[in-house]
């Protein structure tokens, strides 16, 4: 039986154990939306890096040059929300979105017919809350392209917000589309079966 | 409905649909929605709450502690350091009764220190120090028990991701909850060592470990080698740490120059393949998008308790009662431990936390210190069945058919009975938490 998913807390976790990030199929993206999700992760794993030397940078410049680097703090502010739906569409093919499937694993065991209609409605709510999102945050990014929105302070450091905007939508449609993939695999018994977030 | 049903409503809905296994942020987002709209009985301001908790849940720079604590405890994780920290503890305690349990107590305490997840600390553990007690005669259950047992202190001893979310969902400072974080943990330590010696004397049954006075001639580690081995930690102890204690850094700050120095470890150990760092990178932004989300999901169900006004309608009903603030914590640490074991640390502290935090400042507790009562509460769940998720670690990891999750569970319970004794004498005395602030 798998545990549930205090991935939320796996912060060492399957690293060393080889275990992490399996697709459902075990091995390469094998659909060009695996792809996307893949490639989404890359960007946002990288961004993350990349934030982390530019505070280091700027805490350093702070600390012992008294220049600091204008701009890090706002840069994060825009970036985090940007990173998570960078990631989102990747940690839910991986199986590692949080959820307590104790019951849920039984069910499949017990009673696959019910399980995975289960697992298939699971899917469909996951999909439903990114319409949702997405049909609010569509607006938002129009917004921020005709306004020309930025964060900042003018003449010192001003980033467009836009970018941000634009992530969130593409993470939106992207998650939506994993999550309508597994809700299909589930009701498809001879595909290839979702797991159970048993990445650890 | 009026506000405070559908409030209610909702947080039953929301446990029901978790139980069944929905993702957790899909249950809290889509249930607030839903509440919010029978609340107000306008689609569009249902939306506009969903919409705007996306937009800017996590768009303080503090959130940036996430991903780079986690970034810092893969990189540590991937240096090896957890080995090199209980080596030197083995060499410490080898002589005492219980001593391999002590020293795994003691290396969880200090691998604590630099990274901040229990299940982290689980897995490591279980790799490390298992195998090394059942050679020495250790008994299977005392084993794994003392290993997720102890486990709990990686989420306690800063820095720590449950310490920081619950910072953001209840406005306090991460440094201030860093700090509290050391004395409970340092406490929890001393009480789960003086456990294993008195069961080491009085139950020597359920411990085992008899061959280890037969240990003697084992190499010795000279005091040099001890040093060096513990040094890498040392420093990553003193920027973490010491950086926000002194006020020279922010805890962001404090997180990505902890970073950098893990990955300048990593690289000095030759631990450091390009492989093996884009594997951390991606495991990174998993664990972020998993914790931001569940953040901004816990968001959208702050604000649709809010528009309920049930967290006031909440702390006013308590107060009615006319209970004591100690019943009052009984009752919350019931509630946690209840909770702990369908939920993850996380979630129990973004669902319960919001709700109560109205009722714990009028009865005039301090949040900091509360934070450190959710935390150890929420977390003896891990511990024990039905979803211990140290638990489940330590069986997906250890690989060993002979060793049963009722094994596990069994070996546990001690030392859930113990974090129960230590978060009475926490609630009792706040100075503990409070002391180095």
């Amino acid at each position: 039986m798998s545990n549930t998913g205090d991935n939320a807390g796996t912060w060492v976790g399957s690293i060393s154990g080889n275990e992490s990030g399996a697709s459902p199929d075990g091995g390469a993206p094998s659909s060009i939306l695996d792809r996307i999700s893949s490639v989404m992760n890359a960007l946002g794993s990288l961004w993350i890096f990349v934030l982390m030397i530019l505070i280091n940078i700027d805490a350093a410049g702070r600390t012992w040059f008294h220049s600091p680097m204008n701009g890090v703090i706002e840069l994060i502010e825009l970036s985090l929300i940007a990173i998570v739906f960078l990631q989102l569409a990747d940690a839910q093919r991986c199986g590692r979105l949080t959820r307590s499937d104790g019951f849920f694993s039984m069910m499949l065991e017990k009673q696959p017919g019910f399980g995975r209609s289960l697992g298939a409605f699971f899917e469909l709510l996951g999909l439903l809350f990114m319409v949702i999102i997405l049909w609010g945050s569509v607006p938002n990014l129009i917004e921020a392209w005709t306004e020309d929105f930025y964060v900042g302070e003018e003449g010192i450091f001003t980033a467009p917000v836009w970018p941000t905007k634009l992530v969130i939508v593409v993470g939106c449609v992207v998650t939506g589309l994993q999550f309508a993939v597994f809700a299909w695999r589930y009701v498809r018994p001879s595909r290839s079966e979702p797991q159970q977030g048993e990445s650890q | 409905m009026t506000g405070i049903e559908v409030g209610i409503a909702s947080i039953i809905v929301i446990i029901l649909l978790i139980y069944g296994g929905l993702y957790v942020p899909v249950a809290l987002g889509l249930v607030s929605f839903v509440g919010v709209w029978i609340l107000r009985e306008d689609l569009q301001m249902s939306i506009d709450l969903l919409s705007l908790a996306v937009g800017d849940s996590v768009s303080d720079q503090v959130f940036a502690t996430i991903p780079l604590f986690a970034l810092m405890g893969l990189l540590v994780g991937q240096a090896d350091l957890g080995r090199d920290v209980y080596a030197v503890a083995n060499m410490v305690f080898r002589r005492v009764r219980g001593g391999l349990g002590i020293a795994t107590v003691a290396a969880n305490a200090v691998f604590a220190s630099i990274t901040g997840s229990s299940i982290a600390s689980a897995t490591v553990f279980t790799r490390i120090s298992v195998p090394e007690m059942l050679r020495y005669g250790y008994t299977r259950r005392f084993s794994v028990g003392v290993v997720s047992g102890s486990s709990v202190l990686g989420m306690l001893i800063p820095p720590s991701a449950m310490l920081i979310i619950y910072a953001i969902v209840a406005e306090q400072s991460v440094g201030h909850m860093f700090i509290a974080g050391v004395v409970p943990g340092v406490l929890l330590a001393i009480a789960y060592s003086l456990m294993i010696l008195a069961f080491a004397y009085w139950l020597p049954g359920f411990v085992g470990g008899a061959k280890s006075d037969q240990v003697e001639d084992v190499d010795d580690m000279s005091t040099l080698q001890a040093i060096k081995l513990l040094l890498p930690i040392l420093a990553l102890v003193v920027v973490v740490l010491g950086g926000i204690y002194g006020g020279v850094v922010t805890p962001v700050e404090a997180g990505a120059a902890g970073s950098l120095v893990a990955l300048v470890i990593a690289i000095l150990k030759g631990k450091a393949s390009p492989k093996a760092i884009w594997k951390v990178l991606v495991e990174t932004g998993h664990i972020t998008a998993i914790i931001l989300f569940l953040i901004t999901a816990a968001s959208m169900y702050a604000r649709m308790l809010g528009v309920a006004a049930l967290p006031t309608t909440f702390g006013e009903w308590l107060q009615g009662l006319n209970l004591d603030f100690t019943s009052v914590m009984i009752l919350y640490v019931i509630m946690l431990i209840l909770l702990g074991t369908i939920l993850d640390t996380a979630s129990i502290i973004l669902i319960v936390v919001p709700l109560f935090l109205p009722a714990v400042e009028t009865f005039g507790g301090d949040l900091v210190w509360f934070g450190i009562v959710t935390v150890v509460g929420a977390e003896i769940g891990l511990l024990t069945p039905p979803l211990g998720l140290s638990c489940f670690a330590i069986k997906s990891t250890i690989n060993d058919p002979s060793i049963s999750l009722a094994d596990i569970f069994i070996g546990s319970f001690p030392f859930a009975v113990t974090m129960l004794g230590v978060l009475v004498l926490l609630i009792a005395w706040p100075g503990l938490s409070l002391i180095l602030i």
